[in-house]
């Protein structure tokens, strides 16, 4: 309790109250276009059009209809099917994202082997190129995979495409971005607990995951948070290597909803168009709340001074 | 890829990039070949995998900047270095690339800038800092499609909110889109609203990480603020810094979406960017060819950026990692 | 050490080029199916039907999946929002795309046809997706779209009508439906409810600048001195309008018809651009003339949807569209009067398909009769009546478009119907960088509107530097 109103009472020196007005101040500036979002969710379509717009538009007769597309989806949407595969995909894409980064992390930063700055800026290379140009040979690529969707060894069918694997195929592949991260995070914890460790006994998968896992935990929450809202948000693989409407995923589904909402020659239904965007956002805002807690707890309080 | 890895357990071969912290380790082959073995383990099935699944389709890519291939139809042909020299003949091209560059550059600044300043803030025991945080972060939850259709509602020349504030405060309208300095201005603070929030982020991850006996030792040292954080802070951040900024660099360098749909790459072509522009090439025009060679030139260009860059940075880090662990050492461990 | 690294490197680099050589060639070499696998899905097919693939179309889609199976949810949603399923042929319709798609599948089935529907979205993600499937020769059965699909005819990538539904077509249906798929003398595509531009004004507006409103203008002459009278009775309050005109489709395709009625052109008939032409000129001093009729910087914004807003809003009086914009006009309360494009001195009636949802069979589709005898369905009296009950567009159908039922029931659209049927071209289609060539021309136009430069010398630059482009 002491320690409380300490910490109140520090929050009124001027240092603090210069941070408080910063973080809010430009919190707000950032946190204006969604709030503007919101607020244009309450319009009907034919009040939107005829609004004069100001610094944040109120709607006169306010209507929850945009949002209750949101949850009932439309005759042709099964939102509950999207919300589950878009859950099931984040969290797959997520799983094996940070298991890759934190071994391969590992590897970089503590093995000593021949090559291994070759082979780690050769990956790290292959990120620097527009995501554009892979677009068509990988679709290529997942038509023609072998022996699966009516393929014989290259043709005859449609491979992958537009089947679970699409999105389940990526998975154990190396993280590299993570894998940097990892690598750069974990150079800087001292060897001597890798030592300590190695002489009570401890093979290398325990030096990962119990000794210098709970020290990485602010960099895997990183990494969990930017892979699951990545994949969360994605659209491109949905749209791109799917047809079928079993296989949609949130935003892809939403994407479609809103295309239809903005046929040749019309002003788009922006009113909808911005509610359903909103309702992307929104689980993707709870993983992110869930998740930042982990970056509180920095290495300071998890014991590294030894 | 493999055998190079195989190799790595010949004795006694060429040491790269040993960090400081090994170099305490006995330099016995035995260890090394151990080390080999496990990141053989370790490494290759993620690799084979990845090579499948993306360096395959991202070569193949490359390999069709060595085709002239107009059109779904016809069958590529080989034409060696045209597209390459078409690229460096063609302003069209040099000068997206250019630009890329220094939109790229700028972006990166700005953020990181804006982003450290934010995580020093942050990393005061504030009240609501975790409310802070997740504030600043919101914009890069959000999708871009989305998000740059709000501030074209915003920016819109007729009925756009800024816009009808000028004009209610008696002052002319803008037209943005027809502003060279306008639209490369908007592209900047959308990127960088978006992208704050998760530089903050990682930088804190970084302060946070920061060992605070570093601190204490500087604190009884005598050391001022400032002299704390040139002397701990920043060096203790440098390997973030190293992935920061890389990622930094190679995201805004192909910064595109916020070009499609806030400018289109007006006016008059004059905010068009590179991977607007193969974009363009690849799906507009069926351009194969040319959409690959310019992916090749500028994934070479941030290549060369980069290993210029972590080499510096991974150099200067060993000596700090050294100084370092041989203060911590002193300090208690 | 060094070499080594690099000969590391390179080896890598080499192998990983062999395999995607093998893989290339494994592409290319590829042939069509037997036919006999199906595409992944949950959709299974009633024994004794042929099933074909249909990429949805805004403007009829009721879902994805098989047809069948999606009419259940959609009568359902219509009924809890009070909409009756009900339809008489002759009357209004108030569930077009439920009704269109019935019509479809009843039709079909007679021919022991099922329909499969898939959505690949507008605009550029459906070309994006329709390139990549072409390439892999994963492609439905028909497939929809609207600028890029003349593009795809001329590269031979999608199967030309036979002959005798071909003279069908000619005889009995409205041009602006196949007349922009048609490539060396055969038609590659079908629409069954395109669009032509009209003029358009608010009567409103028009009355406030002291215009008879009900006075059809004809001329260019007469629209250049109506929107300077408008816009000068505005006062910043609302202007005089006319035509959107930004460097994108969206503009090209609305003041296109202005081009074709001066006798103009944006590429000559071998696919290279034609942009310095006198007419073309002439077309753009118009275009410069009208831009001072509009607020700042509104006729060529890069989101069309700002310049319908605007409209909307009644902000400006005139505009060239197409037909829709007589139902939308009226959700936003307008009054609008509607008239054929006015003609300059020399020119003659002209217009350009807009709005076009162009349905074509890929050359690799798996059942090609059967998706002809889709479109045939789409020309045939039932889906035209229908399109005609609808009121929003015009049939194609020249036995519905032009009897005298129609004519009185749907003046509005008989107007349009008669656009239709004139002298209507699409877009072309450069021969090489397309994007390019479209590039230089649209920033050549939004120049001559925006800045004091001579139209002919940036005409003439813009001609230049397409043809290095395109040649």
């Amino acid at each position: 309790m002491q320690e409380f109103s300490k910490k109140l009472a520090v929050q009124f020196k001027p240092k603090y109250l210069f941070a408080h007005l910063v973080l809010f101040g430009v919190g707000l500036v950032l946190l204006y276009p969604l709030i503007f979002m919101v607020t244009v969710g309450f319009f009907t379509e034919e009040e939107f059009m005829t609004t004069v717009l100001g610094l944040l538009p109120f709607a006169k007769q306010p209507t929850w209809e945009n949002f209750l597309v949101l949850f009932n989806g439309s005759a042709d949407a099964a939102i509950q099917q999207y919300f589950l595969n878009s859950t099931i995909r984040t969290v797959y894409a997520t799983f094996w994202a940070l298991l890759t980064a934190l071994l391969a992390g590992y590897v970089f930063a503590r093995l000593k082997f021949r090559g291994k700055e070759v082979i780690f800026l050769t990956l790290l290379a292959t990120q620097m190129i527009p995501a554009t140009v892979a677009l068509i040979p990988t679709y290529l690529q997942f038509a023609r995979w072998p022996f699966a969707g009516g393929n014989n060894i290259f043709t005859g069918g449609t491979g992958i495409l537009d089947t679970w694997w699409v999105y389940l195929i990526g998975g154990p592949s190396i993280n590299i971005m993570g894998a940097f991260l990892v690598k750069q995070s974990m150079e800087k914890v001292p060897y001597e607990l890798d030592e300590a460790a190695k002489v009570d006994g401890a093979g290398t998968l325990r030096i990962i995951f119990r000794i210098l896992l709970p020290l990485q935990m602010p960099i895997m929450a990183f990494i969990a948070i930017t892979t699951a809202l990545a994949t969360w948000n994605d659209f491109i693989t949905p749209f791109f290597y799917t047809s079928s409407d079993h296989l949609q995923t949130l935003p892809a589904a939403i994407t479609r909803l809103s295309s239809a909402a903005a046929s040749p020659g019309t002003v788009p239904n922006w009113p909808l168009i911005i509610t359903l965007s909103l309702g992307t956002t929104l689980p993707a805002l709870l993983l992110f709340f869930f998740f930042q807690k982990y970056i509180v707890q920095g290495l300071a309080n998890t014991g590294i001074k030894g | 890829m493999i055998s190079n890895e195989g190799k790595a357990v010949e004795p006694d071969g060429g040491q790269l990039a040993v960090t400081g912290g090994l170099r305490k380790f006995p330099r016995k082959s035995a260890v090394k070949r151990r080390d080999g073995l496990i990141a053989a383990i370790i490494l290759t099935p993620m690799i084979l995998w990845w090579l499948v699944l993306s360096g395959f389709p991202t070569l193949f890519g490359f390999v069709l900047g060595f085709f002239e291939w107009i059109g779904i139809s016809d069958s590529p042909k080989f034409v060696w270095f045209d597209n390459y020299v078409r690229f460096f003949r063609d302003p069209l091209y040099y000068q997206a690339l250019w630009r890329s560059i220094w939109l790229g550059g700028l972006v990166t600044s700005i953020t990181l800038l804006a982003g450290f300043g934010a995580s020093l803030l942050m990393n005061m025991p504030l009240f609501g800092k975790g409310i802070y945080r997740s504030v600043w972060y919101i914009p890069a939850v959000t999708s871009t499609v989305a998000t740059t259709q709000i501030f074209n509602i915003l920016l819109d020349t007729n009925n756009g909110v800024i816009n009808n504030i000028l004009i209610s405060m008696g002052k002319p309208p803008i037209v943005w889109q027809y502003s060279v300095f306008w639209g490369v201005f908007w592209i900047v603070v959308y990127s960088v609203w978006k992208g704050v929030g998760g530089a903050a982020l990682i930088w804190l991850a970084g302060l946070q990480s920061v060992d605070t006996a570093l601190y204490e030792a500087a604190d009884i040292d005598g050391a001022g603020r400032f002299a704390k954080l040139m002397h701990v802070t920043l060096p203790g951040l440098k390997p973030i810094a190293t992935y920061i900024v890389i990622t930094n660099l190679i995201s805004a360098i192909q910064i595109y979406e916020q070009v499609l749909f806030m400018t289109n790459g007006g006016p008059y072509g004059q905010t068009e960017v590179l991977v607007f522009r193969i974009y363009r090439d690849a799906f507009w025009d069926f351009n194969l060819g040319m959409a690959g060679a310019s992916s090749l030139i500028m994934a070479a260009i941030v290549l060369t950026a980069t290993v210029f860059y972590y080499r510096w940075s991974t150099v200067s880090d060993r000596s700090i990692t050294t100084r370092r662990s041989r203060k911590i050492r002193k300090g208690g461990l | 050490m060094k070499i080594k690294k690099i000969a590391a490197l390179t080896g890598t680099a080499l192998l990983a080029a062999a395999l995607s050589a093998c893989g290339g060639g494994g592409a290319a070499t590829t042939e069509n199916g037997t036919g006999a696998e199906k595409a992944g899905g949950e959709v299974s097919s009633t024994p004794g039907m042929t099933t074909i693939k249909v990429l949805n179309e805004g403007a009829v889609s009721i879902g994805v999946g098989k047809l069948d199976d999606l009419f259940a949810a959609k009568e359902k949603e219509y009924t809890d929002t009070g909409v009756s399923l009900d339809y008489t042929p002759g009357s209004p319709v108030e569930t077009f795309p439920l009704q269109y798609q019935k019509i479809m599948s009843e039709q079909l089935k007679s021919k022991k046809i099922e329909v499969v529907t898939e959505d690949w979205g507008w605009g550029e993600p459906l070309i994006q997706k329709q390139t990549a499937g072409f390439l892999a020769k994963n492609i439905p059965d028909i497939i929809v779209g609207e600028t890029q699909m003349p593009g795809f005819a001329q590269q031979g990538l999608l199967e030309p009508f036979p002959d005798e539904m071909a003279d069908e077509i000619r005889e009995t249906v409205s041009p602006a439906a196949w007349k922009p798929m048609e490539v060396d003398g055969k038609i590659y595509g079908l629409a069954a409810q395109p669009g032509v531009s009209n003029l358009f004004w608010n009567k409103k507006l028009v009355e406030q600048a002291g215009i008879d409103p009900n006075k059809t203008i004809t001329t260019w002459q007469e629209l250049r001195d109506n929107v300077k009278k408008v816009t000068e009775a505005g006062a910043g309050k609302f202007y005089g309008g006319g035509v959107y005109a930004a460097p994108n489709f969206g503009g090209y395709l609305r003041y296109g018809a202005l081009i074709a009625i001066n006798g103009g052109s944006f590429a000559d008939d071998s696919g290279q651009p034609a942009f310095n032409s006198p007419q073309n000129a002439e077309t753009v001093a118009l275009l410069k003339d009208l831009n001072a009729a509009h607020p700042p910087g509104l006729m060529v914004n890069n989101n069309e949807g700002s310049y319908f807003d605007a409209w909307n809003k009644g902000q400006i009086a005139y505009l060239i569209d197409g037909p829709w914009r007589v139902q939308e006009s009226k959700t936003a309360g307008l009054d609008l009067g509607m008239a054929p494009i006015p003609l300059s001195p020399n020119g003659k009636a002209a217009n350009v398909t807009i709005g076009a949802a162009f349905h074509s069979v890929p050359k690799d589709a798996k059942n090609k009769e059967a998706a002809f005898e889709y479109i045939k369905v789409m020309y045939g009296e039932q889906i035209q009546q229908l399109v005609a009950d609808s009121n929003t567009r015009s049939p194609i159908l020249k036995s519905i478009g032009e009897s005298q039922k129609y004519q009185d029931k749907h003046p509005e659209m008989y107007l349009h119907y008669q656009a239709m049927s004139g002298d209507v071209t699409g877009l072309p289609t450069f021969t090489k960088d397309n994007s390019k060539a479209w590039q230089l021309w649209g920033d050549a136009v939004v120049k001559s509107i925006m800045t004091d430069g001579d139209i002919q010398s940036l005409l003439d630059e813009a001609q230049q530097r397409a043809l290095n482009v395109t040649k």
